[in-house]
């Protein structure tokens, strides 16, 4: 029942957005999600960040490509692809797309190279908070207006909290609040704002020294005419993700804290009028619980002393595992509620770490579509 | 008949004894491995060995005080039990406090750092968040007890996962390479110092008995050799699956239903003996922790990971 409404997402959304913390395999999940969309005879483009090498290899993407490329055609053929069915992939290197927004954004060449060549613009672009999700974010919006998918399916940044994606278009408007911006700018007319940029000036001096605050009012003053173009895009990117077409998805795995994250992120998605459509399970253990438990039958007659005493470890481990399934199998049930009608949940199972190749993802894809 | 925990744990006898040296713990890897819990587990050893530990969470959905069966720690410290101490190193906090100490006076912080556009503006220098969640659990270093003794024996960092480990402790560096000569650059200069003080600093690493995983592993261990020159103390390989099978009992059933899960099983326990050699190339002792089949992730299972890494 879960995996056909999973399945209703394959089929008929344009975006898919997985988010979820650190380590529960978002990055394979949204490569076997764009698998299943593609076999199901769509044009699918997974955008991916930070793929495992086998995964990148898998994929075809290890040599970090500037525009998307299909996965080689015979890796398709084999995962049961048919034309005019595709599965493109493309590595987001963040790097890559913010120098793009800004050559897109200044008003000349040379203001654009000014940018890109700020000390300041380089540590910036690479680890300010927020920047990674800009620019998956920009990436999202032009690939899917590109017309050349039917599906977009994007894996979010790498982070210790499934919500800070969607915080992020949030965190950018602030960032770009042009009154803010105001007291940056060198020649500032308020006199209000003067004074805070003298004050900031002066602390900067002290803290950072008076070489580091000129170049970094400076800085500030050359980005801000693309904090106002950022402005414009980052409303029209909350409306496009907030669409009929877009589905949101938590990845997570089973542990105690599973259940209250789910529920943070669900309260965040309706906070910000995103569309929530489902949990994904990850490694869970709850596919096991219809496994038949090893038994005496199972063995040719007579038992041999080896085989009984193999077959009473066999029993032990079993029941180990039955009981965590019937865990997991709990959690799932509880997810599925905390759904309701308009999201789903799903349980996929625990693959060995990393073991990105094209059979692990077929494995996982053919659970998502109830094969 | 657990072979590898009579088998291979020799070595480790010195673990304890290097780890024990060191004030300020590290412990990451990739994520999902278990970080999180061997900290906790490293933490409520420490604790018990009668050392004042602190353990410290960066900026994330704080789990090592409910693990522990307490309630969250939060941005305060919090007193767990006996010589231990929880905190979730929070940026928003951590830039308060350690603006205070800089700044000394409530009244300028407030003035200053209260400021709308100042606020906006201390988002925006690069790694300054880093900065000051790295100065904070540094300066809990250094803090005194009235007797002049430390207030925490020990630190331990349940870090980020690789990538972010990277640059979270190359945080120091960045900023010396950036900002002129300052207090800024004091600052930055005294943490990489005591990071990279391997009398004062160890890192864990923490793996899985798979192939990848400890492909990962291996590279971290060498980039943060390289690019922070953070030395590794100690492997911890979770997870780990032992040998139960007996040959006779693995050909016994070869021909039969259950042959697949014995073989199996016998299979991932090979990859564990495989992954645990693997990881003795770092040349740093490895501890195996086995895969737990009863609950994972409670009190329960802490502490029978503290004592295998106490045992150690």
């Amino acid at each position: 029942m879960t995996a056909a409404r999973i399945g209703e997402l394959l089929r008929t959304k344009r975006i898919i957005v997985c988010c979820g913390a650190g380590g529960v395999g978002k990055t394979t999940t949204a490569a076997a999600i764009s698998l299943a969309a593609a076999r199901a005879g769509r044009r699918v483009l997974v955008l991916t960040i930070d793929p495992s090498k086998r995964l990148a290899e898998t994929l075809g993407v290890s040599r970090n490509p500037p525009e998307p490329v299909a996965v080689p055609p015979e890796r398709q053929k084999a995962a049961g692809i048919a034309p005019p069915a595709t599965l493109h992939a493309w590595m987001l290197d963040h790097k890559l797309v913010a120098d793009s927004a800004v050559r897109r954004l200044t008003r000349s060449p040379a203001d654009a190279e000014k940018v890109l060549g700020n000390r300041i613009y380089q540590q910036v672009s690479s680890m300010v908070a927020g920047m990674h999700e800009y620019t998956a974010m920009e990436a999202l919006y032009r690939l899917t207006n590109s017309g050349a998918y039917d599906l977009v399916v994007l894996d979010t940044p790498p982070s210790r909290h499934a919500l800070d994606f969607l915080e992020a278009p949030r965190r950018l408007s602030r960032l770009v609040d042009s009154r803010a911006l105001q007291a940056f700018l060198p020649r500032s007319d308020g006199l209000v704002s003067r004074a805070a940029s003298k004050v900031i000036h002066a602390i900067l001096g002290a803290v950072f020294g008076d070489e580091f605050a000129t170049e970094f009012v400076g800085f500030v003053g050359t980005f801000s005419g693309i904090f106002q173009s950022l402005n414009i895009d980052v409303n029209e990117m909350r409306r496009f993700l907030s669409g009929d077409d877009v589905a949101f998805l938590l990845v997570t795995s089973p542990q105690p804290a599973t259940l209250t994250e789910a529920h943070f992120f669900q309260d965040k998605t309706r906070e910000l009028e995103l569309p929530f459509r489902g949990f994904v399970l990850n490694r869970s253990r709850a596919l096991n619980v219809d496994k038949p438990l090893p038994d005496a039958a199972m063995l040719p007659s007579p038992v041999t002393p080896e085989a009984q005493s193999a077959l009473d470890k066999l029993q032990g481990l079993a029941r180990h595992e039955l009981e965590l399934a019937g865990r997991d199998v709990a959690l799932l049930r509880d997810l599925e509620t905390r759904a309701g009608a308009n999201a789903t949940a799903i349980a996929l199972p625990e693959l060995p770490q990393g073991a990105d190749d094209m059979g692990t993802l077929i494995t996982v894809a053919d659970v998502l579509s109830n094969r | 008949m657990l072979r590898f925990s009579s088998g291979h744990v020799n070595v480790p006898l010195l673990v304890v004894e290097d780890l024990s040296q060191k004030r300020l713990i590290i412990v990451t890897g990739k994520g999902g491995v278990g970080k999180t819990t061997v900290a906790a587990a490293l933490a409520l050893q420490s604790a018990r060995e009668g050392r004042r530990t602190l353990v410290c969470e960066v900026n994330t959905q704080e789990r090592i005080a409910t693990l522990l069966g307490r309630p969250p720690a939060g941005p305060d410290i919090a007193s767990l039990e006996e010589n231990l101490w929880a905190v979730d190193v929070r940026p928003q906090e951590a830039m308060h406090e350690y603006a205070l100490m800089i700044l000394k006076f409530e009244r300028i912080y407030n003035a200053v750092f209260q400021n709308k556009v100042m606020q906006y503006f201390l988002r925006f220098i690069p790694s300054l968040q880093e900065l000051v969640m790295l100065g904070k659990i540094l300066f809990h270093l250094r803090e005194k007890r009235p007797d002049g003794s430390p207030r925490f024996e020990r630190i331990i960092i349940d870090a980020p996962a690789t990538g972010h480990a990277i640059t979270f402790f190359s945080v120091p560096q960045v900023i010396l390479d950036t900002v002129p000569p300052g207090a800024m650059a004091d600052e930055a200069l005294w943490m990489r110092d005591l990071l990279v003080d391997p009398k004062t600093t160890g890192v864990v690493l923490v793996s899985l008995p798979e192939e990848l995983p400890v492909n990962e592993t291996l590279e971290l261990a060498a980039t943060l050799g390289s690019k922070v020159h953070l030395t590794c103390s100690l492997v911890v390989l979770n997870g780990a699956i032992a040998s139960r099978f007996t040959p006779a009992e693995v050909e016994a059933t070869a021909a039969t239903a259950l042959g697949p899960t014995t073989h199996t099983h016998e299979f991932r326990a090979a990859a564990s003996t495989t992954s645990r050699e693997r990881l003795a190339t770092l040349g740093v002792p490895v501890v195996t922790v086995p895969r737990l089949f009863a609950d994972p992730f409670g009190r329960k299972a802490i502490e029978q990971i503290a004592a295998t890494l106490g045992a150690a």
